[in-house]
């Protein structure tokens, strides 16, 4: 049985729309700007974050079909546009259809606390807006992508905190080899907005500086993949630390990682951490340190660049391997930690020179 | 994945353990027993203020004592719909004989299905954050709200660790869509058992969204009824315990069914209305990938909302795919409400219990079947049928569909599953009870039925 | 009870144009809103909503249906009921 292959990627990150300045911005290790944050019932005057510039929904995607559509959705229906039009050849559409993996960590928290409020403030409790009603799902960011590119394979939003994207990645990857899907776009997504950012800096102090983004791969079955293959996934293993024993479930999910790709921990050529806040990320770091030595820990950029991008991060890990040059077969890891328990590890074959991504 | 476990052939997939909490019993006993009885749990709900709301009323949990049932997770400190998963899943480990220890023993996988996760939490910080303002948002919060704390729940409450851990919010077709991800994971081998399912709990921003577009019972829900004009939105947790043919035999389990298969895809159409096509093509995949033939099924557990579309819809892509001799077709949400994304994995539950005690589950509060929901739907009183293969539905907001095919295990080895000599005497029986049945005009087409999940 | 005051026709336009994101001059009187502005069911009772809040009346969601242009909108409007203050 073959293994799945990345085949094109896009982004829509706070450096801007598209793969290429996401590529620049993490291949220069150059952090994006920090700007306020947008308007809103809960907004502190003050608050900057590393936001998508200038990205309004509606301006980027049109007013059809887009009435209502959340931050969430309007970055991740971006993000998929990005890559099916501009990533990637037209798509033959067999029988089993296109998949969408996307993780997420709760949906648009500000779009539902918006929702009950006005429920609660209005004269009658049904008083809520009904082009709002689709954002209620929190499948409505992968289903819209769905919808605007007829992508009818199956189509799973998956929330698992900072994990978000690596699960969504092996969960693509299992659709793929259960022969559930022709192909599978994959990937995180995160919207900044005020109630996001006093839910994060209640939890982890206000000094932390919240970014946002999507990042979308397309995953191919590697045997009838279309599109040249970018990077092989070798495995992807994840487990819970619930008692916040980081060091030792992380370590365990490496090397189980690491084994089932069949590598050793020394030919790892670059391994890029999620950078959780707190003690997850502290104890991460020593996983690095202890498994990798310095040059393999800073081959790729870092995401901390992009501040707390939560069930984002794992996708922009993939981000930096994917844009960092280097020879031809290298073997890549990335890791993830949630302060919640979850932690895990995937093992990519990084297959051309990176330089043209 | 790895290539060693790639190269293994699939194993058998069985079901040995089933926690459900709704409306109208908590624990598989009291929901057999409500089955059976075609009990309906309709009452005011009290979980949230349904103060100038057209109608209160809705499916509730009662009788739940979370901290009599949760040994480490701690309810004050955990949203309901992490409680009810927490507690579902306890109860399928009980029901299949097994304990933490084993579970601990063996790489497990916890997939969750879920519309809403704690959006319930998210109202009452909305309601304190009206009232005090910003001190409304604690450290606890953030975790506390993630839709992943229903999966971690489970784990945190079993206290597992060599354990994948995911929360689907695929809606409400998140049960089958957590199902299947247990199935695969079982089936070849990443996993040795699965603690699948879906968990949701009644909250006022669902509810609101529901009655602003028209679509709440103002009294019942009547699935396929003439009569129908919406749903009920219900709570409650469906958790199942799946292993592999070869490790419930050789423990003596009691074994409910094997799951067959699924299939899963997306209507890629509308955000809220369903499309015929899509969905009968959904079931083609599932019934393709459990290698089961349209006629061997006995039973659809239905999604069946009791909305005028969805039900007009999904009998249309039934019959698309069965013809004019559907199986017998229920929608038990009649009896427990939509529980969202629980929904799908309590229907595959009651879809076990079908199989196990050779009953139907009746369709509740059916006065006469819609014309164009031509299928027998088992109006109101379960009947005693031989069971042996089940196709369960889940559709959701978005187009998303998911099926699943459970079917009675029967040990002959992996050639044949003994389907060809199965029960046609059974056949005769699927009767057209509906077409006896006088049929009320139902002119008045509502516009409702667009919104129909 | 039902409102005897002339409905506020400009009020309602206002909303639908809002709505469906329309020019002035493309809403007539009888232009549907589906097959003409290609609206979608949400936006017919989106425009229900609308209405029942700015004009402060309650309409029935059986009447949702009936919804189907301006004229439509206006005749459903004028034996609505008062809501409840």
């Amino acid at each position: 049985m073959s293994t799945a292959v990345i085949t094109a990627w896009s982004a829509v990150s706070p450096y801007g729309t598209g793969r290429a300045p996401l590529a620049a911005g993490l291949r220069g290790r150059v952090a994006p700007p920090e700007s306020a944050g947008p308007e809103e019932w809960t907004a502190q005057p003050d608050a900057t974050a590393r936001l998508v510039p200038g990205f309004e929904v509606r301006e980027a995607l049109g007013k059809a079909g887009t009435r209502g559509m959340d931050r969430l959705t309007g970055l991740t229906a971006v993000t998929v546009r990005e890559l099916l039009t501009h990533e990637t050849a037209a798509l033959p559409e067999g029988d089993l259809g296109t998949g969408v993996v996307l993780g997420t960590a709760a949906g648009s928290a500000q779009g539902f606390m918006e929702f009950t409020k006005a429920s609660l403030e209005g004269d009658r409790p049904i008083d809520v807006m009904p082009s709002k009603v689709p954002n209620m799902a929190m499948n409505r960011a992968a289903s819209a992508s769905a919808i605007r590119h007829a992508l009818k394979g199956p189509n799973t939003t998956v929330a698992a905190g900072r994990l978000s994207g690596l699960i969504a990645l092996d969960q693509a990857v299992r659709l793929l080899a259960e022969g559930r899907a022709e192909r599978v776009v994959a990937g995180s997504a995160e919207e900044y907005s005020a109630i996001r950012a006093h839910l994060t800096h209640a939890a982890h102090g206000d000094a932390l500086v919240l970014g946002e983004g999507c990042v979308m791969v397309l995953l191919e079955p590697g045997d009838t993949a279309t599109g040249r293959p970018l990077a092989e996934v070798l495995a992807v293993h994840h487990r819970v630390a619930p008692q916040g024993e980081f060091t030792e479930v992380l370590t365990a999910a490496v090397r189980t990682a690491l084994a089932q790709a069949g590598v050793e921990a020394e030919s790892v050529w670059a391994a890029v951490p999620g950078e959780a806040p707190g003690v997850a990320g502290a104890q991460e770091r020593q996983v690095h340190e202890d498994l990798f030595g310095p040059q393999v820990r800073s081959r790729a950029a870092s995401v901390a660049l992009l501040g707390e991008t939560a069930a984002a991060t794992g996708a922009y890990q993939l981000a930096a391997l994917l844009s960092e040059p280097g020879a031809p077969g290298r073997i890549a890891l990335v890791t993830a930690t949630d302060p919640d328990g979850p932690v895990g590890c995937a093992v990519l074959r990084l297959m051309t020179d990176g330089e043209s991504t | 994945m790895s290539a060693a476990e790639a190269a293994a052939a699939p194993r058998r997939v069985v079901l040995t353990g089933c926690g459900a909490l709704s409306s109208v019993g908590n624990g598989v006993a009291e929901f057999t027993a409500a089955l059976r009885a075609g009990r309906v749990g309709t009452g005011p709900i009290t979980v949230f203020d349904t103060t100038g709301f057209p109608s209160g009323r809705g499916h509730q949990v009662h009788g739940f004592d979370a901290a009599a049932r949760l040994h480490r997770v701690r309810p004050e400190h955990t949203g309901r719909a992490t409680q009810f998963a927490a507690a579902a899943a306890r109860m399928a480990l009980d029901d299949a004989g097994l304990d933490e220890a084993w579970l601990r023993e063996r790489r497990g996988t916890v997939v969750v299905g879920t519309t809403d996760g704690e959006v319930g939490e998210l109202d009452l910080l909305t309601e304190s954050a009206l009232t005090i303002g910003l001190g409304a948002f604690t450290g606890a919060a953030l975790g506390g709200t993630a839709t992943g704390s229903l999966a971690l729940g489970v784990v945190r409450e079993l206290a597992l660790t060599n354990v994948e851990s995911s929360t689907i919010a695929t809606a409400c077709a998140a049960g089958n869509y957590a199902i299947g991800a247990g199935f695969d994971a079982v089936r070849n081998g990443r996993a040795e058992w699965a603690l699948v399912g879906g968990a949701d709990a009644l909250n006022r921003k669902t509810f609101a969204g529901f009655a602003r577009l028209g679509l709440i019972a103002p009294d019942e829900c009547r699935p396929f009824d003439a009569d129908r004009v919406g749903l009920l939105t219900g709570e409650g947790a469906g958790l199942l315990l799946l292993e592999t043919e070869e490790s419930a035999l050789a423990r003596g389990a009691h074994i409910y069914a094997e799951v067959l298969g699924y299939g899963l895809n997306c209507d890629a159409a509308h955000p809220t209305a369903p499309e015929e096509n899509s969905v009968a093509r959904c079931i083609r995949l599932a019934l393709e990938n459990a290698s089961v033939k349209p006629e061997e099924v006995d039973l659809i557990s239905a999604h069946g909302t009791g909305t005028p579309t969805n039900d007009t819809t999904e009998i249309a892509a039934i019959r698309q795919v069965y013809g004019d001799e559907a199986p017998r077709t229920v929608g038990i949400k009649a009896m427990i409400g939509h529980t969202m994304g629980a929904a799908s994995a309590l229907g595959a539950i009651a879809s076990a219990l079908a199989i196990r005690h050779g009953f139907i589950p009746p369709t509740a509060n059916h006065r006469s079947t819609d014309p164009e929901c031509a299928v027998d739907v088992v109006p109101n009183e379960s009947v005693p049928a031989d069971v042996r293969i089940v196709q369960n539905n889940g559709l959701a907001f978005g187009g998303n569909n998911a099926v699943v095919l459970l079917g009675r295990h029967e040990d002959r080895g992996h050639e044949d599953r003994g389907h060809e000599d199965r029960g046609h005497e059974d056949r005769g029986h699927r009767s057209r009870g509906h077409e006896s049945r006088a049929h009320q005009g139902h002119g008045n087409e509502s516009p409702r039925g667009e919104y129909v999940r | 009870m039902t409102v005897n005051t002339p409905v506020d026709v400009s009020a309602v336009r206002a909303i639908i144009i809002d709505i469906l994101e329309l020019e002035d001059d493309e809403l007539t009187n009888t232009s549907l809103f589906i097959e003409d502005h290609g609206a979608d069911s949400l936006g017919a009772i989106e425009i229900l909503s609308r209405i029942e809040k700015e004009l402060g009346v309650v309409l029935p969601q059986d009447d949702l249906v009936k919804l189907i242009h301006l004229d439509a909108v206006l005749e459903v409007l004028a034996t609505a009921e008062r809501r409840q203050p």
